[in-house]
């Protein structure tokens, strides 16, 4: 049990004490009234430490609450609570003395209880500091101004206070407090769920730059959000390094908002590197732009393309010497506008970088990213074969009238040929392929959506053979480097889906095993999924035939 | 503030008289409207939810349930409505600016002054969120001295936008070659409102092409200027640099306050962002949003900055807490008067000329 005893930090009440009227005695520091649709209570700036007692109103010892405005400076202000009557005893919950800003709960001369590093205090806003005492304990928890939304919030910290005066402290800054009170009734409950454990700021897999409030909008952990009105925010997500290949994230701006929209293939410190498909021009009303990262103007569509509080898809996209953006409408991914293919050197399209989000005046969330973030899905069938055959990219073509093989081409970017007639949920997806010399990398797309945001593929290439999701096709759940095989001969490719795991195996033609993964987990969602069937190469060509679906029984 | 204490208005015109917010705040009732156009009564009384409208002002002086007026005439007229309106002994907020002369402010302050009423001025920028932050900063200490600030007021008047505002039915309205600097709040305003300094010195350009804009060389005003820029020294010593224009191809109303300590930049035009720049700090870059200090109602985006809700909410407030608003007759006239004598100074060719105080002894 933390008995909190007095400190140093905060003097006693004595000689200097100024009565400031309406209950609140100035013990140090510089203090005044300030009217402003109501009093405020401001300590100006200055050096050092400064407090003031206040009589408080309302009900019960056991909630203590005001409201407190941090002025410039990085410094710290906050309510002292349950404390003695010249403040050196008791608790101390306060905002700053961190660079995001920060919450914290201490005692009332300054040891640390508990923080939150990463509270996101703005200037000159308006928040409610809340401290509860229950027998043997104590929490504190930050909302926002209008008393509702919880920004930060402790768990019970072992304390044993019991005094009745509540102080004020502010410490190199200045700070307007006011709205002093107590009450038997806490405005958030404890959760489980808090925001301060959802902060990206706090995720290794973000960086973040500029501006910006950014946070898992709750403990599902499935969207984004940047919540402040900031005028530039970036997060990068740091898994989804690649180039040459389609990025894609849905979006939707909240009102006010100036613009949002992706980087993609863009560096995690200024930015300056890759390309923007963003939603600009007129506020709420504007235009799906195409911008180098750096700033340059590439393309934009028409005005009123896109408007607040609708789901959108972005979906920027590279290959070799040129890039292009597209802007699906999210809730049944119709096409809403496109740009031509964008000529670029080569080098600039085929330059590595992360998947990058951006806020600008305002607040957007984002989802389906982690897709997105390395993936071609959503994305749309460019042309069909013949037969179905649905192709992504690539040049494809039957091998000769008997359409029982397919030749598949393409360059830097992966291009796949799917079969929606092959479908199939659990079983063996197979597929024979000859790959050609020179760095080609041939394999099977299998259990996979029709625009290929979710499935398997297996790869047999330079760096061995290989698994991975298509919702992250960069980066292999499995990977056989020492697979040793041979370019011109054929081998087949095999993809076992299972309950809950997915298998591969590379076959010769004797039907030898040259390499098999451990099955491998895989969210439950696959167990009942349908997918389909199809071939995948890049870096060359590589032939395909016999392929197959075998439902397990 | 008790919500049974209400404040009967009546609001005169209305074409911006409508972007106001009298019927959302918890202390007023909207009496009655009047404007001398039936359209726009019209349009009033459907805004504000009032079926009593009057056809002119000097009819709605008359109505004793009417505890105070709001004011959007035109600028001409400001100071006489006003002037009416205290000495009909009910309270008046009016749009910018105060005065078109000296001898106006005088009466203004005389009329408020003998009445004992309440008088403010709409002036925009003070609420505009840059405005309130840079007002707190320097109240609590944080800003230092503003040693120099510029503050700039830019609406291009080309094309349709120019044909609208200043002719009506194809006679002139009182916007046709109104001078710049005859309209000045919209820029002393951001740093009067925030330091609360007065403007006691000025010497001012201004231009215009009569070749290219006609209505320079024929408006009642005689004003040949489209564009005004003045240099003005405060009763603290420090520089102001103010500019008005109406024939560039710029838009909106920002200030740049340099202090001692910190350095505040409005958003702009240009796509500037918002900014605190402090020594050894990081920049703040995300603008304050002070809707909190609104009622619940009230708590939305607006033009000129989100002040509208502002403007409306502390002029029934301060009636109901029967003190003076926070943009009275005095902070108006020190937002207004150095306009009008830049005016002078830019006939003169930029002689610098003192501005009268008219703050009370």
């Amino acid at each position: 049990m933390l008995v909190l005893a007095a400190t140093a930090l905060l003097p006693s009440v004595g000689s200097a004490a100024i009565d400031l009227g309406d209950g609140v005695t100035a013990i140090s520091g510089d203090w005044a009234w300030s009217q402003d649709f109501g009093p405020r209570l401001v300590r100006r700036a200055g050096p050092g430490e400064a407090t003031a007692v206040v009589r408080v109103a309302g009900e019960g010892q056991s909630v203590w609450r005001c409201f407190v405005e941090p002025s410039v400076g990085g410094g710290v202000a906050g309510m002292v609570f349950a404390a003695s009557g010249d403040l050196s005893e008791g608790l101390r919950c306060d905002v700053g003395g961190f660079p995001a800003g920060g919450f914290s709960l201490r005692g009332a001369g300054g040891t640390v209880l508990w923080s939150d590093e990463g509270a996101p205090i703005e200037v000159c806003h308006a928040y409610v500091i809340e401290g509860i005492v229950e027998p043997g304990r104590v929490r504190a928890q930050l909302l926002d101004w209008d008393r509702r939304t919880l920004l930060s919030q402790s768990p019970f910290v072992a304390a044993d206070v019991g005094g009745r005066t509540m102080g004020l402290v502010a410490i190199d800054a200045a700070a307007r407090f006011w709205g002093f009170e107590t009450s038997t009734t806490p405005l958030c409950e404890l959760t489980k769920d808090a925001p301060n454990l959802r902060r990206l700021s706090q995720d290794p897999a973000f960086t973040l730059t500029g501006g910006g409030s950014w946070m898992w909008t709750d403990g599902a952990r499935t969207r984004i959000r940047q919540y402040a009105k900031a005028e530039r925010a970036w997060a990068v997500y740091r898994p989804s390094r690649g180039a040459l290949r389609q990025w894609h994230s849905n979006v939707r701006v909240s009102p006010g908002a100036g613009g949002a929209g992706i980087v993609f293939q863009t560096d995690d410190q200024d930015h300056k590197t890759g390309f923007t498909c963003w939603l600009g021009g007129t506020f709420g009303a504007g235009c799906l732009m195409l911008y180098r990262a750096s700033g340059e103007a590439l393309w934009a569509s028409a005005e009123d393309t896109w408007h607040y509080d609708t789901d959108y898809i972005l979906v920027g996209e590279t290959k070799p010497g040129a890039v292009r953006v597209a802007l699906l409408l999210g809730s049944d991914g119709s096409q809403i506008a496109e740009s031509p293919w964008v000529a670029v050197p080569e080098e600039e399209a085929a330059h590595e970088g992360f998947l990058c989000f951006h806020t600008w005046l305002g607040s957007a969330e984002f989802w389906a990213f982690a897709d997105g973030a390395a993936s071609s899905a959503p994305r749309a069938a460019e042309s069909s074969l013949g037969d179905g055959w649905l192709t992504f990219g690539g040049q494809w073509a039957f091998r000769d009238a008997a359409h029982d093989a397919l030749v598949g081409t393409a360059g830097g970017a992966r291009a796949v040929c799917l079969q929606p007639a092959l479908s199939g949920s659990r079983g063996t997806w197979r597929v024979t392929v000859v790959a050609a010399e020179g760095g080609t990398e041939a394999g099977l797309v299998f259990q996979a959506a029709p625009d290929l945001s979710k499935g398997f593929l297996a790869t047999l290439g330079p760096g061995g053979f290989a698994l991975y999701e298509l919702a992250r096709p960069e980066t292999p759940r499995w990977q056989e480097a020492n697979c040793r095989w041979t370019p011109g001969r054929p081998y087949t490719i095999e993809g076992l889906v299972h309950t809950d795991r997915v298998t591969v195996r590379l076959l010769e033609a004797d039907g030898r095993v040259l390499a098999e993964s451990p099955a491998t987990y895989v969210t439950q969602e696959n167990n009942e999924r349908t997918g389909h069937l199809g071939p995948a190469v890049r870096g060359g060509s590589a032939t395909f035939e016999a392929w197959s679906v075998e439902s397990e029984r | 503030m008790d919500s049974d204490t209400k404040v009967r208005v009546g609001v005169v015109g209305g074409g911006f008289g409508a972007a106001f917010h009298w019927h959302e705040e918890p202390n007023c009732i909207v009496e009655a409207v009047a404007d001398l156009r039936p359209d726009r009564r019209q349009n009033l009384m459907v805004r504000y939810k009032c079926e009593k409208a009057y056809e002119s002002l000097e009819e709605m002086i008359l109505d004793d349930r009417i505890d105070a007026i709001a004011i959007f005439t035109g600028v001409p007229d400001h100071v006489r409505h006003c002037v009416a309106v205290m000495n009909a002994g009910k309270h008046c907020i009016c749009a910018v600016p105060a005065a078109m002369t000296l001898e106006e402010c005088e009466q203004l302050i005389e009329a408020k002054e003998r009445n004992d009423r309440k008088y403010m001025m709409a002036e925009t920028s003070y609420y505009r969120p840059d405005t309130i932050t840079a007002r707190r900063l320097y109240e609590d200490g944080s800003f230092g001295d503003i040693i120099y600030s510029e503050v700039e007021y830019y609406h291009p008047l080309t094309g349709a936008e120019r044909d609208s505002l200043w002719f009506f039915e194809g006679q002139r309205t009182w916007r046709y070659g109104y001078p710049p600097m005859l309209y000045p709040t919209h820029s002393t305003g951001f740093l009067v409102g925030a330091s609360r300094e007065r403007l006691v010195e000025v010497s001012c350009l201004g231009f215009g092409d009569a070749a290219k804009e006609p209505a320079l060389a024929d408006n009642v005003y005689g004003n040949p200027f489209g564009n005004q820029s003045a240099l003005f020294r405060t009763d603290r010593g420090h520089i102001c640099r103010c500019n008005v224009m109406w024939g560039i191809w710029a838009h909106g109303e920002r200030a740049q306050w340099f202090g001692e300590r910190m350095s505040i930049y409005s958003p702009g035009c240009a796509g500037q962002g918002f900014m605190i720049q402090s020594a050894g700090q990081t920049p703040v870059t995300t603008m304050p949003d002070y809707t909190y200090m609104l009622p619940e109602a009230m708590r939305y985006d607006t033009g000129h900055g989100g002040s509208h809700p502002f403007l409306t909410h502390e002029f029934i407030q301060a009636i109901a807490e029967d003190r003076e608003p926070t943009v009275n007759v005095y902070e108006a006239v020190a937002m207004t008067a150095p306009g009008i004598v830049a005016h002078q100074s830019a006939f003169r060719g930029g002689e610098q000329l003192k501005v009268p105080c008219f703050d009370p002894r």
